[in-house]
């Protein structure tokens, strides 16, 4: 029941129809990009998935969508430097999550152990949230990608169960 | 009475401090900033921080994101410098991403380091699932539920 892991390599081939895309300078676009992804997602994925019967907050693609594409955008700014480019686009294995940055010499590393280091945390959700995630470098850029699927895989509900309150 | 310098800083009632007491913080919010429901939509959230008797209170708003993120570092330095048992109320925490939840973690960390502890108080489910996901249950506490302070009056814990 472990989370995904941070592979090497281009994003899942297959269809994939843009819906959105953002050039990102600050917090508050990431911000944007963020509720926009996941509104998106609400109004298109979950007309299909409505509800997990788990009731998790995160069973719910937009939440999945909406953290890791805030998380990803924000650790582009950080890392990367603007400008940061994000898309969204939906295909048959869910939603993916495409965000560049000029960094391509600071590629993202596994987190750590470690909960109370400074950082990690951030790409310790996206593994959670995201069935896929990695990263590649094309024509200069850094390039991180997460695919979202529609449903909560056994294990993030699993995991999900846990939470105490 | 401590609070930090966030941008939609809430404002304390009452005269001073000596007026509020140790009893109970009143927390007014700015209704312009606010209406009706809350907070505004992607607004940047906040957080305020209280000494209340042996321990001390912090309350999360909104949106804890990286908006707030110099915030919440001002807050944990307090809650952890003061080294008291400290109660988070997340119950009107309407989104938290890794800034927020790293906050959480590393106060707990921080606060059990001192000989203390951290407590949440909820119902927060966003909250709860963030902690448990990154493995932190096992440094936090969860008191139990109370009625959603809706008046924003905060009771003495």
């Amino acid at each position: 029941m472990s989370a995904a892991v941070l592979t090497e390599g281009r994003p899942p081939s297959g269809f994939w129809a843009q819906r959105l895309d953002w050039e990102i300078d600050s917090f508050g676009s990431s911000v944007e990009a963020r509720t926009q992804a996941r509104d998106a997602v609400a109004a298109a994925g979950e007309s299909v998935h409505p509800a997990h019967p788990s009731g998790h907050v995160f069973s719910a693609a937009s939440e999945r969508v909406e953290l890791t594409m805030g998380e990803l955008t924000v650790n582009g700014l950080r890392h990367g430097g603007p400008p940061v480019t994000a898309s969204l686009s939906r295909g048959t294995q869910g939603w993916l999550l495409v965000v560049t940055d000029q960094a391509a010499d600071r590629v993202p590393v596994p987190p750590g152990t470690d909960l109370t280091a400074v950082g990690g945390l951030g790409l310790r959700l996206v593994l959670s949230m995201a069935v896929e995630v990695g990263w590649c470098v094309e024509e200069d850029r850094k390039l991180v990608w997460a695919l979202v699927a529609d449903a909560p895989s056994p294990g993030l509900v699993h995991r999900l169960d846990q939470a105490v309150s | 009475m401590v609070t930090g310098p966030g941008r939609n800083r809430r404002r304390l009632s009452g005269d001073d401090d000596a007026a509020r007491g140790e009893q109970e913080a009143k927390v007014s919010r700015k209704d312009e900033d606010h209406p009706a429901s809350g907070l505004q939509e992607n607004a940047p959230g906040d957080v305020v921080v209280l000494s209340q008797g042996d321990r001390t209170l912090v309350i999360l708003y909104g949106d804890v994101d990286v908006r707030v993120s110099e915030d919440l570092e001002y807050a944990g330095r307090f809650s952890i410098d003061a080294g008291r048992c400290t109660v988070m109320d997340v119950r009107q925490v309407t989104m938290m991403d890794s800034v927020g939840v790293s906050f959480v973690v590393r106060l707990a960390a921080g606060l059990r380091a001192a000989g203390t502890e951290l407590l949440l108080q909820g119902p927060s489910r966003r909250v709860s699932e963030l902690i448990s996901l990154v493995g932190a249950n096992e440094l936090t506490r969860w008191l139990p539920e109370q009625t959603p302070a809706a008046a924003a009056v905060v009771e003495r814990s």
